[in-house]
């Protein structure tokens, strides 16, 4: 059997057949090759959460993931979020109108939470939206805008 | 290098050819981070996360049968996990965060052998056996033997972690986690219990510790203090101290005992009493 040299995954809706090294993280793919820098790197030890991208859909670590791991993948980054006409997505126009982002840092990560969470679960509570982004720190300490947010999100895309 | 087999036969070949040449990586939680510290000689992976025939989840013949590959989110989702070992979801379910749940595996749980690993408490009192192979065979040993000799040969793979299934009524579960947060947050202690109660009385108890040892510990007096007994302060506190004695006695002196036997005594109070809600 042959070392795999390449990948083809799905991102943000695009199709890319890239070299990869065996060593390589998912989040340096992303940030260093293909300049999606919307994904931050915070601990880089899968604690801070702030490189969360969805992987076939559900929250990961992109710092935790091996490049090669995404082969075959589809990954989803904040760049590739966006509502049914291109327009910025509910989840985003909430944590605007809720105040819900301070630096930033974490906001791509708590967005994409929020984004995967209503999509398998369309009416949460505040607890199941507190689980939701406990994998990803705030250090503004802004989580209650950040629950507000997601909570008016839900509310808004119900309709 | 890096190799993506498709079927588990490839990923046994690859073994016996290149052996302790390779890491195995599945999930990526702790192989990344030790990547980027610098712990591996070798930079060449077999990357098993592909492998779908590693990722099953089934009951037969008094036993449910774990795939290694499976993550935390997907056991402690899964409906034989709920309904035949509520314990272990609740295990996996104070690991980590989200995101480590949506890629940690239990097998890399098992490999690791992390002092404060959340799931394998659990998987200890539940009686946990581990299947291996390579591909000139295979060979199944008890969870608790591996901890005591935790040797895997680099021409093997952990391809199966199966469960005996309580049998009967009257089982009780106790399982906490004490961390510094609530959240995404290592254990500064765990401790799994498995009773089970006949008319209001022990008729059997296996208790175990998390991050208390350099691997987690079965508490072997257990059993034979509290079988006859009914649940109580008392009997929870006589196990505390027993099990205290035992560590201090069999495992090595760590400085952290000064903080965790006491801790430790009032969390298999705890334990004990829970069992009471049954009675």
């Amino acid at each position: 059997m042959k070392s795999l040299e390449q990948i083809t995954c799905i991102i943000n809706g695009n199709q890319i057949t890239l070299p990869i090294a065996p060593t390589e993280r998912l989040v340096d793919v992303l940030r260093k090759r293909l300049n999606l820098t919307g994904t931050k790197e915070g601990c880089s030890i899968g604690e801070c959460g702030a490189c969360t991208v969805l992987l076939d859909g559900i929250p990961v670590s992109s710092c935790m993931v091996l490049a090669s791991q995404a082969n075959g993948k589809e990954i989803l980054t904040i760049e590739g979020l966006h509502g049914q006409d291109g327009e910025i997505h509910p989840v985003q126009q909430a944590f605007i109108d809720a105040g819900a982002v301070q630096c930033g840092y974490c906001t791509p990560a708590m967005v994409l939470c929020a984004y995967a969470l209503l999509k398998k679960n369309k009416d949460p509570s505040v607890e199941e939206i507190k689980l939701a982004i406990s994998g990803t720190l705030c250090r503004c300490t802004g989580y209650t805008q950040i629950i507000e947010a997601i909570a008016l999100a839900a509310a808004r895309m119900k309709y | 290098m890096i190799f993506q087999p498709e079927t588990r036969k490839d990923a046994l070949a690859l073994l016996a050819q290149y052996g302790s040449q390779l890491v195995v990586v599945s999930g990526g939680t702790d192989v990344l981070p030790s990547l980027r510290a610098g712990k591996y000689v070798v930079s060449s992976f077999l990357d098993i996360s592909h492998l779908k025939d590693l990722s099953f989840c089934y009951q037969e013949n008094d036993y449910l049968y774990l795939g290694p590959s499976l993550t935390h989110t997907q056991i402690l989702e899964h409906e034989l996990v709920r309904s035949l070992v509520p314990l272990l979801g609740s295990a996996c379910s104070s690991i980590g965060s989200p995101q480590i749940r949506n890629r940690g595996t239990l097998g890399g749980n098992v490999i690791t052998l992390a002092s404060c690993s959340d799931s394998i408490p659990a998987l200890l009192v539940l009686g946990a056996r581990l299947t291996f192979t390579s591909s000139s065979g295979s060979r199944t040993i008890s969870l608790s033997e591996y901890l005591v000799s935790p040797l895997v040969e680099s021409s093997e793979l952990l391809t199966c972690i199966s469960i005996p299934l309580p049998s009967g009524s009257g089982w009780a579960y106790y399982h906490k986690k004490i961390a510094r947060r609530q959240a995404a947050a290592k254990s500064r202690m765990s401790v799994a219990l498995v009773a089970r109660m006949e008319e209001g009385r022990f008729s059997s108890c296996n208790i175990a510790c998390g991050a208390v040892t350099s691997v987690p510990y079965l508490i072997s007096s257990a059993n034979d203090l509290v079988v006859g007994q009914c649940p109580s302060e008392d009997l929870g506190r006589q196990l505390g101290v027993l099990a205290a004695k035992e560590i201090s006695e069999n495992a090595p002196m760590r400085q952290s005992y000064a903080y965790k036997l006491p801790v430790l005594q009032e969390l298999v109070k705890r334990a004990i009493v829970s069992c009471g809600s049954l009675s």
